[in-house]
């Protein structure tokens, strides 16, 4: 760790790079999209592992994919924007501002994903427990899209929370 | 928490600097400035006192707790006109 320190800062420096602002519009309307098309492409993905005929299963996979990649199409728009920087950067790339809102976006993500397993974890135990007949993973792919859903939305639930907290830059700034 | 109010923007166009060259000499990014001066970020201690020692000052005439008065009705107090 000594070692790794000093070249690992001689690499980072304060990110100056020229960032473009998008308008918050922009930004909210992309995470939006995101957020939704997200899991509805994943629930119609559930639905195509267990298709009953293989044309079924393939339109029903290809609707899937289709919003699968609607929200790869809007984080473009965001990623190389400073409020996904913020989320996305080394923080020896951030400033004293930036890393705070980070530590702030983090901190939300992190509340939302426990309260998001707890909920997993009661619906799971309800589901095992009753005979209610409720939906739970039984195949390798669905829990492949339960555990890609958390990875990326890891990824992009700090990123929605700045772009609803943080105000955008000044006009001489932006 | 308390707002920290400060007089970054009156400071830096006494001095005729650009946010950006402000944002380079106490080592944060220029969009940092901006949301300093509108009163989005209240600075670390350390950051205080960067921008008090890179424009001369001390740091409670750069930051307060309460808002500064209009520097033109200081100036009338002052010179009594």
């Amino acid at each position: 760790m000594s070692l790794i320190r000093p070249i690992y800062g001689a690499f980072c420096g304060l990110n100056r790079a020229a960032r473009p602002y998008a308008t918050p519009l922009v930004v909210k309307a992309a995470m939006v999209v995101t957020l939704i098309a997200w899991p509805f492409g994943s629930a119609l993905a559930f639905g195509a592992y267990g298709g009953e005929t293989p044309a079924n299963e393939f339109w029903t996979l290809a609707a899937s994919m289709a919003l699968l990649l609607l929200p790869a199409v809007a984080l473009i728009a965001v990623t190389p924007r400073q409020i996904h920087r913020i989320t996305g950067d080394r923080v020896c790339g951030l400033d004293v501002f930036e890393a705070d809102q980070r530590r702030r976006a983090f901190a939300f993500a992190h509340k939302v994903f426990a309260a998001g397993a707890l909920i997993g974890v009661a619906y799971l135990a309800a589901a095992s427990g009753a005979d209610a007949g409720w939906w739970t993973p039984t195949r390798p792919q669905h829990w492949v899209t339960i555990l890609m859903s958390m990875a990326f939305y890891a990824v992009v639930l700090p990123t929605a929370y700045l772009a609803w907290t943080m105000r955008p830059p000044a006009d001489e700034d932006a | 928490m308390a707002m920290v109010h400060n007089r970054l923007s009156v400071l830096r166009a006494e001095r005729g600097l650009s946010r950006k060259a402000l944002a380079e000499s106490i080592g944060v990014n220029h969009q940092t400035v901006g949301y300093l001066e509108r009163g989005d970020y209240s600075p670390s201690l350390e950051l205080a006192l960067k921008i008090a020692r890179f424009f001369g000052v001390p740091v409670e005439m750069a930051f307060a707790l309460e808002p500064f008065t209009p520097l033109s009705q200081e100036l009338i107090r002052r010179t009594g006109a």
